[in-house]
This record gives C-alpha cells, sequence and structure tokens, in this order.
C-alpha cells in the first residue's frame, strides 16, 4: 500500500480514536501526573512513603537501587508515565534524545554519583562490550542519527 | 494558543516536509473548535537552560591540530499546567557554537530539536494527544516520531496506545520520501496482580521495511515478593522470534535478588533490508546469544546500599564464553553526599574480550559551614585490558568540580577532567554550566 495512505489511515484512526475516547472520558484512575513536590524527603525511595502492595503501582520496582540505571526498561516499557511523575522528558532526552551530541557523563559531568553511560574511556571499552554484546549497542545506537559518532570509523 | 503557531513552524521549518506541518495545523485547528480549556497563563510558562562552555584540543594524523572551544545551549520550554489538563506545550533541545578553530564540528550538525509538541490531556480520565516530534516508550517501542500520538483508556483495564508519523532517526538518509512510522500497545492492567500487553511497530525507509515487529510484556507480581516480567519480541519480515527477555524478581526486606534471562537471534534482531544500520551485518552471522545472570542487591537504610550484578554470554556459533561481574557500593551522609566505588571484570575466554576496571567517586553537598551552597565533586577510574589496544594495556580517567546554587533558580558549576588511554595520550578538558530556571 501507499505509504502515505497509509500514514494518513493511521493519522484519522489516531483522530477517530481521540473523538470516541472523549465521548467516554469518564473519570477513572490514572497515574498523577507530577509527584507532589513537597511530599517525600528522597524521593527515589519510593518505599518510604507508598505501601508495597499498592494496587495501583507496584512502587517497590521502582526504587532507584545502585543498578537501577540497567534495570529500568521493564518498568519503563509498562508505565512510562510513573517515571514521568519525578522526570521530564529531557531528562530521558540526554540518553535517549534521538541525536545528542554530548554523551550524558559529560553532560552531567558533576554528577558522579549517577552511574551514566558510557563514562570514561567508554571509547576504549566499547571495542570489548560491542564483541561480547553488540545487541547492547544495537539498542541505543539503533538508527542513523544515532549512531552519527559511530560513522567516522565504522562507515 | 499565540504561543502554539511560531512554535509548529520553527518545527516545520526545520524538521518537518511541508505535507505533514500541513496536516498537524489541520488537525490542530480542528480540535480547537472544540471548546476546550486552555489552561496556560503566564505563570505556566516555565524555561529551563543549560548553557555549557568547554574548552580541549584534539589532534589527528589525517585533519592535525584542534583547538575546540564549543558553547552549548539546551532548552526546555513547557507552557501549561500538567496536573489541570487541557492544551500545553513542551519543546526541548539543543545548539552549538565553536569559539575554537571551527573546522572540528564542520561536518556536523549544529543544533537538534529534541521534543516539540502540542499535548491535550484530560488527567482524571487518563487521555493524552501530542502533535509534533516527540519520544514514543511503551512495549517495544522507543522512537522519535514526527506525527501524532494518543493515549488513553477504554474502561478501568485496558489501556490504548497509538501513534503514527514520519520516523526522526532516519530523516537524513534520502530525505522523508518513502518514509512512515506507526504502532502502538494495547494494556491489560489491574484485572490481575500484574500488566500484560501487546505492542506493535512499523517503520519504513524509503519504502523499505526497516522494522515489523510484534512484542509481548508480561509483568506479574505474587506473594508480595515475587515479580516476574518479560519481553518476547516476533520479527514480522524474517518470521522468527528476535528476542526473549524474562527475569524473576524477589524482594526479602532490604534485599532483592533478580534472575534474568534474554536469547537473542542476529538474523532476526539485526535484520533490516537497510544499509543504514549500525551491525547490520551480524544479520548474516546466524548467531544466538544467550545471557543468564543475576543481581543482589542490599538497600540498608539511607546511609548504605550495594548492588552486584554477575552475566554469563554464551554463543551458538562462536566457540568462547563471557563473563560479567560489577560491584557497586554507596554510602551517603547528610544532604546529597556521596562516597561510592564499582568494580568491573570481563572475563572472556580470549585475552582481547577482557578488562578490569575500578572507580571511586564522591560528591561533597555542603562541605564547609561557609560554603552551604556549594558542592565539591570528584572521581578516578582506572581501566586494565588484558590484551593492548593501540600498544596500551590501560586508561586512567579522572575529574574534579564544584558548584553553588547563587538560589533557587540559578546555579553555576565548574569541572574538567584528565583522560590518558589508548586513544587520547593526554587529554584535559575544561568546562562551565550555567542551569538557569525562568
Amino acid at each position: 500500500m501507499n505509504k502515505e495512505i497509509t500514514l494518513r489511515i493511521c493519522l484519522a484512526c489516531c483522530l477517530i480514536g481521540f473523538i470516541l475516547a472523549c465521548a467516554g472520558t469518564e473519570e477513572r484512575w490514572a497515574p498523577p501526573v507530577l509527584h507532589p513536590e513537597d511530599e517525600g524527603e528522597n524521593l527515589k525511595y519510593c518505599m518510604d512513603c507508598h505501601d508495597k502492595t499498592d494496587e495501583y503501582i507496584p512502587y517497590r520496582r521502582y526504587v532507584h537501587t545502585p543498578l537501577f540505571m540497567e534495570n529500568h526498561r521493564p518498568v519503563a516499557i509498562q508505565n512510562v508515565d510513573v517515571c514521568y511523575m519525578c522526570h521530564k522528558s529531557s531528562f530521558c532526552n540526554d540518553c535517549h534524545g534521538v541525536w545528542n551530541e554530548l554523551k550524558p557523563s559529560i553532560k552531567n559531568q558533576t554528577d558522579t554519583y549517577r552511574r551514566t553511560p558510557h563514562r570514561g574511556d567508554y571509547i576504549s571499552r566499547h571495542r570489548i562490550d560491542g564483541r561480547v554484546d553488540p545487541v547492547s549497542c544495537r539498542r541505543c545506537q539503533g538508527n542513523p542519527q544515532t549512531t552519527q559518532t559511530c560513522r567516522p570509523c565504522h562507515g | 494558543m499565540a504561543f502554539a503557531l511560531p512554535m509548529l513552524a520553527i518545527v516545520g521549518h526545520r524538521i518537518l516536509p511541508r505535507i505533514i506541518v500541513f496536516q498537524t495545523l489541520f488537525i490542530l485547528s480542528f480540535f480547537l473548535l472544540f471548546p476546550f480549556p486552555i489552561s496556560a497563563d503566564a505563570s505556566e510558562l516555565n524555561i529551563s537552560s543549560e548553557t555549557i562552555f568547554q574548552k580541549f584540543e584534539r589532534e589527528n594524523q589525517d585533519d592535525g591540530e584542534f583547538n575546540v572551544m564549543p558553547i552549548y545551549e539546551y532548552l526546555n520550554v513547557d507552557y501549561g499546567d500538567p496536573e489541570v489538563g487541557g492544551l500545553s506545550l513542551h519543546a526541548n533541545g539543543w545548539g552549538r557554537v565553536d569559539l575554537g578553530n571551527q573546522e572540528y564540528y564542520e561536518n556536523d550538525t549544529d543544533g537538534y530539536i529534541l521534543d516539540g509538541y502540542v499535548q491535550y490531556s484530560n488527567p482524571l480520565a487518563g487521555l493524552d494527544l501530542k502533535l509534533g516530534r516527540q519520544h514514543i516508550y511503551s512495549g517495544i517501542v522507543n522512537n522519535s516520531v514526527d506525527g501524532i500520538s494518543f493515549q488513553g483508556y477504554a474502561g478501568s483495564h485496558v489501556s490504548m496506545l497509538a501513534y503514527a508519523g514520519y520516523p526522526v532517526g532516519y530523516e537524513d538518509v534520502n530525505g522523508r520520501t518513502g518514509d512512515s512510522t506507526y504502532g502502538g500497545r494495547v494494556g491489560l492492567e489491574h484485572f490481575f496482580p500484574g500488566e500484560f500487553g501487546l505492542s506493535y511497530k512499523m517503520l519504513t525507509n524509503d519504502s523499505e521495511t526497516i522494522e515489523n515487529k510484534l512484542g509481548s510484556d508480561l509483568s506479574l507480581h505474587l506473594f508480595r515478593r515475587l515479580v516476574i516480567s518479560g519481553l518476547s519480541v516476533w520479527n514480522f519480515d524474517t518470521e522468527d522470534w528476535e528476542e526473549h527477555t524474562y527475569s524473576a524478581d524477589v524482594y526479602v526486606n532490604q534485599y532483592s535478588l533478580k534472575v534474568h534471562y534474554q536469547m537473542f537471534q542476529y538474523e532476526d534482531y539485526f535484520s533490516g533490508k537497510s544499509n543504514s544500520q549500525l551491525l547490520n551485518y551480524l544479520e548474516d552471522t546466524d548467531e544466538t546469544l544467550t545471557i543468564l545472570g543475576g543481581d543482589i542487591i542490599w538497600q540498608q537504610f539511607h546511609g548504605f546500599d550495594a548492588g552486584l550484578k554477575l552475566k554469563h554470554y554464551a554463543y551458538d556459533q562462536r566457540s568462547e564464553t563471557s563473563r560479567y561481574m560489577a560491584m557497586v557500593i554507596n554510602t551517603y551522609w547528610q544532604a546529597q553526599t556521596v562516597l561510592g566505588a564499582e568494580t568491573g571484570i570481563m572475563d572472556g575466554e580470549s585475552s582481547e574480550n577482557s578488562y578490569y576496571l575500578g572507580r571511586i567517586y564522591g560528591y561533597w553537598d555542603a562541605p564547609f559551614s561557609f560554603m552551604e551552597n556549594w558542592f565539591l565533586d570528584g572521581e578516578l577510574m582506572y581501566v586494565f585490558y588484558k590484551a593492548d589496544i593501540f600498544g596500551r594495556d590501560n586508561s586512567i580517567f579522572s575529574s574534579a568540580g564544584c558548584g553553588r546554587n547563587i538560589n533557587d533558580r540559578l546555579k553555576i558549576k565548574f569541572s574538567g577532567d584528565y583522560s590518558s588511554d589508548p586513544y587520547h595520550d593526554s587529554d584535559i578538558r575544561f568546562m562551565t554550566v550555567i542551569q538557569a530556571e525562568y
């Protein structure tokens, strides 16, 4: 099928879906848009305030453990709105943005306590990590825009 | 709304082709016929700016020596109150000028719009509609799109997300002709203790299918202490599974234990019928990567936490295996003061796939009574490579910095780093960062 036609159909479907959904906009439970600013001393410890048996959000999975940077994918793919309660999308863009010239560890250099990816001399280590697990490269460097820094050497 | 149209024009001039701009404006004007509440006023305009000054030098054999002095401006604009809902505007991007030789970046983009969209939301009903450049995270979708997305609920147990537009990551490959992407996710939640979702992603570049995938994601909470979660991805082009990722998390008091399994089939994972993607040659290797691993995390109290990560990599075609171990320990004091250390060992059967890493770091908040608005920080990293890289078997990286909160809306940071490694004989960089909120 012609791709422009496909695109138009999808746009129309989104429009129709929105209108249909608006027709039934009864109030229902949804994650809060923002975490209250004046509640919680350290928001990375969700369990200080939230019950681990919470009916709607399994807060225990969102506690920022020392390995949370490597392990946040399973919770983000199912409910990224919980992330947005505390983080603006610009925070996610530091790593996930389609084209960032500064790697996150340079942009946030003084945040030494954050285990941002590619810290320090990763240009040397990536030769080894890339051979062992190339899947981990492709997950973020998965399109021509995000591979701009790879091209001078990798073509 | 006077703010919305210039924003769309900027996005349209810089990024979007004419057709999608007209479609966007048409749909937007259509919505404006409805009496949606426009919640924003001047007090709901939030602008945050991050200005980064850098100074470093580069030298390579082909192009000689560069004196590089870039200034980056990262700007984030939000207009509207997300808690009230209604229409709001969001933009995030960066730009750069080089005050040095101005040749170092001559082949690179001088700036980029990461996000730029108009949003209509109804928080009480969980409705969200976005028009413009946006990043979609949901199920197997982790893509930037110039287009439209809709998120909502059907009843109490079914969540929906749908999107369509142009894939931002492919705009520089022969233009936008023949490019399109669409997909979405349907989730079943609060129906059982956990969530199940089905997601779909279709992406074409120059009329070639790059991705045509279906994913299922699952989380299951059992006995208050056990969470089983995972993701499987089916590739319609190759008609086979490209990924299975599953893990079990057990929570016992201050400990959490994770066991995980991952399997990737390169023929399916790296497929794409396009030379525009990195590592596509792996598609032809018929390799299968299996990763088994586990984490142990200890969060005794707010003053201490530690984590241990183990991974074992095995291959179907290659005859070797590799093991990875990482350990992180953090101690916390008053305010945001942290002292931590991490080690990492990649232990491949061949020496060229092995390294040892050690790193210590610290962040000292309000170090002295006369510096209560200041912080100091530093780190030192050493990496040893079992096989030489360009004739060298180690790397040293260190950074040090300080900063001051001038007031609630203005912060200034100074830092520098030193690197001596296989790629840099002796590299020094200086940075000044000014963070401001208006």
